[in-house]
């Protein structure tokens, strides 16, 4: 690989311990894949900020670049930890991980990371622009930043994100380059008039589509698992997507299918610049119906656990919640997990003060994907493919899957898991 | 025979995890492993000596010569001992990246040590292996 002074000089120990040790990671990554060289990016995001993923080992290693000098050389922002930072007894975490949760939201702090642990960040000032290179973890963001935005980043793991912000480099492989953007395989949405609702803009009764999009992202990506290669999909079919369900299929789409870009015809901006290719799949709506049903693998379950913000709920989404929720009084545990900033204009719109008074609880800076609540509840309600993934394979929950608007009916009492 | 034996489900469900401490790596007579009661992770019978594998703390407690100080990762997918192929997919990647390797495959799991300085990038290249098998973290 090719390195520049600035980039051998790191190498050499020149700018401390961190970042030589940053470095090392990096063109060790770009060896394995064949970069030629390295790429400045502007903007980094790192996953593995949840005590409960990272271990004390992931901690000492922490603690190691911040002693060694390490500093964020650009804009850098974290995943969601395992815990509300501020409001953590609520949500019933034990005081212990709590510390040392905390231990890991000040190293990252020495680093002179932006601490505002979002999985959606660029709903929280980390918005990068078309063409952008940058260096982001977390699936979901990273299928949104090179899909909607047209942003190039690859899948990065915890470690190499956290290099790519000490030295402000990525190897220059995959989806940095032009020629791995190319759409592979065309996917064909068939609606059917029996069940229009992928292709409507609005449903009639004026809920949000996530789930549907969720659905939607499991049925293409495990279509696209069965193939050798990684497809990069021009998706026909679909005439609006707004902000949310992008969101919901980005999530779906990078869990099912491992998938980091798609293009959508008259949706996504490079979609406009690139030829849909010949060989085509179809995915029908009984196909999408198929992928919601294995989702909910309990269909009589009695559910104990509603969870909404998988991804993290937009201002747009939180303030329909508290629309749904006014005057009602919420019967279950049910976790509203979102970004701090976005709870703060919450608070500012009088949203909270709605939604607390319901009874639900605000999950802020994490998730029901990374909080340590393995075998606490029994079934979960939730509108997204991505959170049953990891409630059934990581914390053996059931799950049921339904729209937003009949989760919030779930959580008062009113929707059929009772 | 239990475990999981298809590859990339293997691959997919590896969930490499980095365990606390460091380890090294001892050889002694069988008499002098018996005289010290010591409890390591790992032990392989030669007719050189018994091979311990075991904390580094305790080592330097009982005041043996050690080498290769390594970091433990375990691989938590539960792996069949008949399975084809898993462990040479993870050994080439690790070699690809520049990082020695000694695995271990005990009955449940399978467990790597690598170096103590490439620790940190032997879970990220792991973790690649798994995200590239369609399955994340």
């Amino acid at each position: 690989m090719e390195l520049n002074s600035e980039q051998l000089a790191m190498l050499n120990g020149e700018h401390g311990s961190a970042a030589r040790k940053a470095m090392e990671i990096l063109t060790a990554l770009g060896e394995i894949y064949g970069a030629v060289d390295m790429v400045p990016v502007s903007s980094v995001q790192i996953a593995g900020v949840s005590y409960d993923n990272l271990g004390e080992a992931g901690l000492q290693f922490l603690f190691e670049m911040a002693d060694g000098g390490g500093k964020a050389r650009v804009l850098t922002t974290l995943n969601p930890a395992g815990m509300d930072v501020d409001n953590w007894e609520a949500l019933g975490i034990d005081p212990l991980f709590a510390e040392n949760q905390k231990r890991v939201i000040e190293a990252f702090e020495r680093m002179g990371v932006v601490t505002t642990c979002t999985c959606t960040p660029y709903l929280s000032g980390n918005l990068p622009h078309y063409g952008e290179h940058i260096a982001w973890a977390e699936s979901s963001a990273v299928c949104y930043a090179n899909s909607v935005i047209g942003a190039r980043t690859n899948r990065e793991g915890g470690p190499s994100a956290l290099a790519a912000a000490l030295t402000g480099f990525t190897p220059r492989y995959g989806m940095h380059l032009d020629e791995d953007r190319s759409p592979t395989v065309t996917v064909e949405i068939a609606p059917t008039p029996a069940n229009p609702s992928l292709t409507e803009d609005v449903r009639g009764d004026g809920s949000l589509r996530t789930m549907w999009f969720g659905a939607l992202g499991k049925a293409i990506g495990e279509k696209l698992q069965g193939s050798e290669k990684k497809q990069v999909s021009y998706i026909e079919g679909i005439e609006s997507a707004s902000l949310e369900e992008l969101k919901s299929f980005c999530a779906s789409l990078a869990t099912y299918g491992g998938t980091a870009l798609f293009h959508m015809g008259g949706i996504t901006p490079e979609a406009a610049v690139m030829t849909p290719p010949e060989q085509t799949i179809r995915v029908t709506q009984a196909e999408v119906e198929s992928a919601q049903r294995s989702l909910g693998e309990a269909p009589s379950a009695k559910v104990d656990f509603v969870s909404l913000g998988c991804p993290h709920l937009s201002i747009n989404e939180i303030a329909h919640l508290a629309e749904l929720l006014d005057g009602k009084r919420v019967v279950k545990e049910f976790w509203i997990t979102t970004a701090r900033p976005t709870k703060h204009i919450a608070d500012r719109m009088g949203y909270t003060k709605i939604i607390e008074s319901s009874g639900a609880t605000f999950a802020v800076d994490t998730c029901c994907v990374v909080a340590p609540i393995k075998g606490r509840f029994h079934t979960l309600a939730t509108d997204s493919a991505k959170a049953c993934y990891y409630a059934t394979g990581k914390n053996n929950f059931k799950t049921r899957i339904m729209p937003f608007d009949d989760v919030v009916r779930e959580a008062v009492g009113e929707g059929p898991g009772n | 025979m239990d475990g999981e034996r298809n590859l990339g489900k293997l691959i997919g469900a590896m969930m490499p995890e980095l365990r606390e401490g460091e380890f090294v790596f001892c050889t002694l007579s069988p008499e002098r492993y018996e005289e010290l009661g010591i409890q390591p992770v790992g032990l392989f019978r030669e007719e050189e000596g018994i091979t311990l594998i075991l904390q580094r703390d305790i080592a330097e407690g009982a005041g043996l010569a050690y080498v290769y100080e390594s970091c433990m990762i375990t691989l938590s997918v539960h792996s069949s001992l008949e399975a084809v192929g898993f462990l040479a997919v993870i050994t080439q990647t690790l070699a690809e990246a520049g990082i020695s390797v000694n695995p271990v495959s005990a009955y449940y799991h399978d467990h790597l040590f690598v170096p103590v300085d490439k620790a940190e990038l032997a879970l990220e290249v792991l973790n690649r292996l798994v995200i590239e098998a369609g399955q994340e973290r």
